[in-house]
């Protein structure tokens, strides 16, 4: 019975710590796995506005390489220079910008996520999966 | 002796729980010596929040002017002896994008708070059977809404869920049309699982099918046709 409850609290515990990691953030994708998949340009606020998603997607990595000048900035900020968010990460809150759309159930959505701190002001800028989950 | 290998992750899985709350009880203490704005004592005294329980709750949700928009994030700071709303209130801290006023609500409730939360995600999951992509001002949008006010409703009625839902709505920096939007079709999803019940009827699947006849219907508001109004 010891051993049972200890074999059932290591698999708690494993799949705890899995399920948290992909609770918080979900899938995520490197700037170098995003230049890969997508290509690379570099990154203009003013196109990325209007920009199709393909467009988009070729800016990601650089954005991502570059995320420094987001960090500390308001939403409105991010607002300001990307236009309307057009994604979904956890609340309407968080800007998000879509920059893949699946077509199918088999394929992939994927996003540029603006994750704020306790002060809603950027802390991180990470690519994630929007769909599947 | 040699600790055996489920014996050593045994006794480090504890101990990691152990030093959880441990780091709790710290930052709660370390919490204690933030610097709080000038402004915000006095903001805090004039509202005249009695401290003790529910003083964190009612300290979120005092009115704010450009001078203290940023006092309600020190309410557990400012509040003294609600151990419990500052527990909660720190808690929080790891939920990103939850509003000031869904803050307080999980204070308030956090049983309801924790099953908004986790419905939130089973109508995400709902409506990505049908769209392949969690968009904003979309239909998927429009569905996620729906949804989530349609199966709180089914579990904790329609005031708890008009309540919660009104929490997560009180952002001041959305677009007034966004919200016009969300809070449009909330209602929809609401009076939607109210009809459905009184035959039993409430669930994920059978909302998903009223949202569709009610979108194609031209009841559900949508801001940006992503999905040609499917």
């Amino acid at each position: 019975m010891k051993k049972f409850t200890r074999i059932l609290c290591l698999i708690l515990f494993i799949t705890g710590n899995a399920f948290a990691q992909g609770f918080w953030f979900g899938k995520t994708m490197t700037a170098t796995a995003a230049e890969a998949k997508w290509g690379r340009e570099e990154f203009n606020a003013p196109r990325f506005k209007d920009a199709a998603l393909t467009e988009r997607g070729k800016m990601a990595s650089a954005l991502l390489r570059k995320k420094a000048v987001w960090i500390g900035k308001s939403f409105h900020d991010v607002q300001t220079e990307l236009g309307s968010p057009d994604g979904h990460y956890f609340s309407d809150m968080i800007p998000a910008y879509l920059i893949q759309m699946a077509e199918t159930s088999q394929g992939e959505t994927w996003q540029i996520v603006f994750l704020p701190d306790n002060n809603y002001k950027i802390k991180d800028v990470i690519i994630h999966r929007n769909y599947p989950r | 002796m040699a600790m055996g290998f489920t014996e050593s992750l045994s006794r480090r899985y504890w101990l990691s729980i152990s030093l959880c709350f441990s780091s709790l009880l710290i930052s709660g203490v370390a919490f204690s010596f933030t610097i709080i704005p000038e402004s915000c004592p006095e903001w805090f005294e004039n509202a005249d929040v009695k401290p003790g329980i529910a003083c964190v709750y009612n300290c979120v949700l005092i009115p704010t002017d450009i001078f203290t928009n940023t006092c309600p994030l020190f309410c557990a700071s400012l509040c003294e002896r609600d151990y419990a709303g500052v527990a909660f209130f720190k808690i929080t801290d790891l939920y990103p994008g939850l509003t000031l006023t869904e803050r307080g609500f999980v204070v308030d409730s956090p049983r309801e708070a924790m099953i908004a939360y986790s419905y939130s995600w089973r109508a995400e999951s709902t409506c990505d059977t049908k769209y392949f992509a969690s968009g904003r001002n979309d239909e998927s949008d429009a569905c996620r809404h729906f949804i989530w006010a349609a199966l709180l409703t089914q579990r904790l009625g329609s005031q708890k869920a008009k309540k919660s839902l009104d929490a997560h709505e009180d952002n001041p920096a959305e677009p007034t049309a966004e919200r016009a939007m969300d809070m449009a079709n909330n209602r929809a999803g609401i009076l939607s699982c109210e009809r459905l019940m009184e035959s039993g009827g409430c669930n994920d699947k059978n909302e998903l099918t009223e949202f569709q006849t009610e979108l194609r219907a031209g009841k559900i508001i949508v801001l940006k046709q992503r999905h040609r109004g499917q």
